[in-house]
């Protein structure tokens, strides 16, 4: 599984790290998030799917593949 | 209070052709009491409503309407007034109160001093704050969680930011209360000019002092800003500093007190809360959800637009209403219910897009903070409700000017008092 920040719609609300801090984490200068793995790791794979259902921009996106 | 839904045709609207229409005043002490029944009739039966007060704007009450507009700041702008009326100050806030590209400018000048990272610095200090707001009445067995906490543990956390004077947070508080919690027509805030005048020199002369002598503080920082290219103004680092104030001192107070007295009213939540304090941060994105302390924010349309099939004109206002969206039975199952570890919880209620609130990641830490301290040294609070006062107005901040309430009486943490007696 592999996870995107699209960069266009995050808009900092930060609760993808909240929900997934090993996957997400939070940009120094704004909040705005990026992904931390290239691959997910299996046993983190539902925390990435949380991610992209608890973001209120819709700015995650899952490629389950 | 009941909304009156105004038929298509009528008298008064027939020079909008056709538009179907609501009255309600959302200053109005009706309105204060239970703003909750006039959004679900909204929902229900005029999703995209025209309401003919304060000169006419548009009701947006359903949560993918109002998610459409904040998206497109492209179409709606924020630069003209968000809130309805327009303010009797004509003094802008920005970059609320701005539109790209400038306001990509300024929120990049001011993302630095509330970004996670920076809030994680001030935490010791909220804590602090926390502490010593509670230390002064937990011996009485009594307090207004209103004057007492709620309003001063945001006012300083805001000051400690900004790098102001902690201990004048009355300055700063008690004429943006004056302003956010009255009805325009109200003389108290004619009467709080005065203190308004106080609190921008007070600006005013922290910015020639760093002038001289940059500190390790937020309003030192915003001085350094470049927009598009020149350095920032004066005028408009006041304008954030405001807007920082305006924006972090009354809705985390009301958010607290709102929450406070739902723990009132639900002893199980509170049971819960206090046996799984780590289910806290959770409970408090509900509770923002339940009762967003900001209700609603406006737009102005900047071309014609068709909005959930109504024609919506160039220039017309709109008024997102934040808190009704998070009741949208459309976007959140059984939403009038309180769930405290309900997921997803994409509540609006720091807005959406680009103009999402700057400062959400310090009100939920002085929310998270705040009742995980409550609950722990008083967790017995009985509300005195006969006392509860809310707010004149509600049609900004959903908020109280008082909640008193009584607890078995605890001991200090610190023999040092905060406020200094």
């Amino acid at each position: 599984m592999r996870v995107r920040v699209v960069a266009e719609k995050c808009q900092g609300h930060t609760l993808c790290n909240g929900v997934a801090p090993g996957l997400f984490a939070l940009r120094d200068e704004d909040g705005h998030a990026y992904v931390l793995v290239d691959e997910v790791p299996p046993d983190l794979e539902q925390q990435a799917r949380k991610a992209a259902l608890g973001c209120p921009e819709g700015a995650i996106e899952i490629d389950e593949s | 209070m009941t909304a009156e839904v105004v038929p298509s045709g009528d008298s008064e609207a027939a020079t909008h052709s056709a538009r179907p229409g609501i009255r309600f005043d959302h200053h109005s002490d009706e309105f204060a009491r239970d703003p909750w029944s006039v959004y679900a009739k909204a929902r229900a039966e005029c999703p995209v409503a025209w309401n003919e007060a304060y000169g006419g704007f548009w009701v947006l009450s359903k949560y993918d309407d109002i998610k459409r507009v904040a998206l497109d700041d492209h179409t709606f702008s924020s630069a003209d007034t968000i809130v309805i009326p327009p303010k009797l100050l004509k003094r802008r806030a920005i970059p609320i109160e701005s539109d790209p590209p400038d306001f990509f400018e300024y929120r990049r000048i001011m993302n630095p001093i509330l970004s996670p990272a920076a809030i994680a610095k001030v935490e010791p200090a909220i804590k602090r704050f926390i502490d010593g707001c509670i230390d002064d009445f937990i011996e009485r067995g009594e307090c207004d969680i209103v004057t007492e906490f709620a309003d001063p543990v945001p006012a300083m956390t805001t000051l400690h930011i900004l790098g102001l004077p902690v201990e004048d947070w009355r300055l700063f508080s008690e004429p943006l209360h004056a302003t956010v919690f009255h009805r325009q027509d109200n003389p108290i805030r004619k009467d709080a000019l005065p203190q308004y005048r106080q609190m921008h020199e007070t600006i005013v002369g922290a910015i020639a002092e760093r002038r001289r002598r940059p500190a390790d503080d937020a309003i030192s920082r915003l001085m350094t800003g470049e927009v598009h290219g020149r350095p920032i103004s004066d005028e408009e680092v006041i304008e954030m500093v405001e807007l920082i104030l305006s924006g972090g001192i009354d809705t985390t107070g009301s958010a607290i007190g709102n929450a406070m007295l739902y723990l009132d009213r639900n002893h199980a939540a509170r049971a819960h809360l206090i046996e799984h304090l780590d289910a806290i941060p959770q409970a408090v994105e509900e509770f923002l959800r339940y009762e967003a302390p900001q209700q609603g924010l406006a737009r102005t349309a900047k071309q014609d637009c068709v909005i959930a099939g109504q024609q919506v004109r160039a220039g017309e206002r709109l008024m997102l209403l934040w808190a009704s969206g998070n009741r949208d039975e459309e976007a959140f199952p059984a939403p009038d219910d309180v769930v405290l570890d309900r997921f997803p919880n994409r509540h609006m209620t720091f807005g959406l897009g680009a103009h999402r609130c700057l400062g959400s990641t310090v009100a939920r830490r002085q929310m998270i903070l705040s009742l995980d301290a409550l609950l722990r040294r008083m967790p017995d609070f009985v509300v005195d409700w006969p006392r509860v006062t809310h707010a004149e107005t509600i049609g900004v901040v959903y908020g109280h000017f008082s909640i008193p309430l009584t607890f078995t009486p605890g001991r200090r943490l610190s023999e040092t008092s905060l406020s200094g007696g």
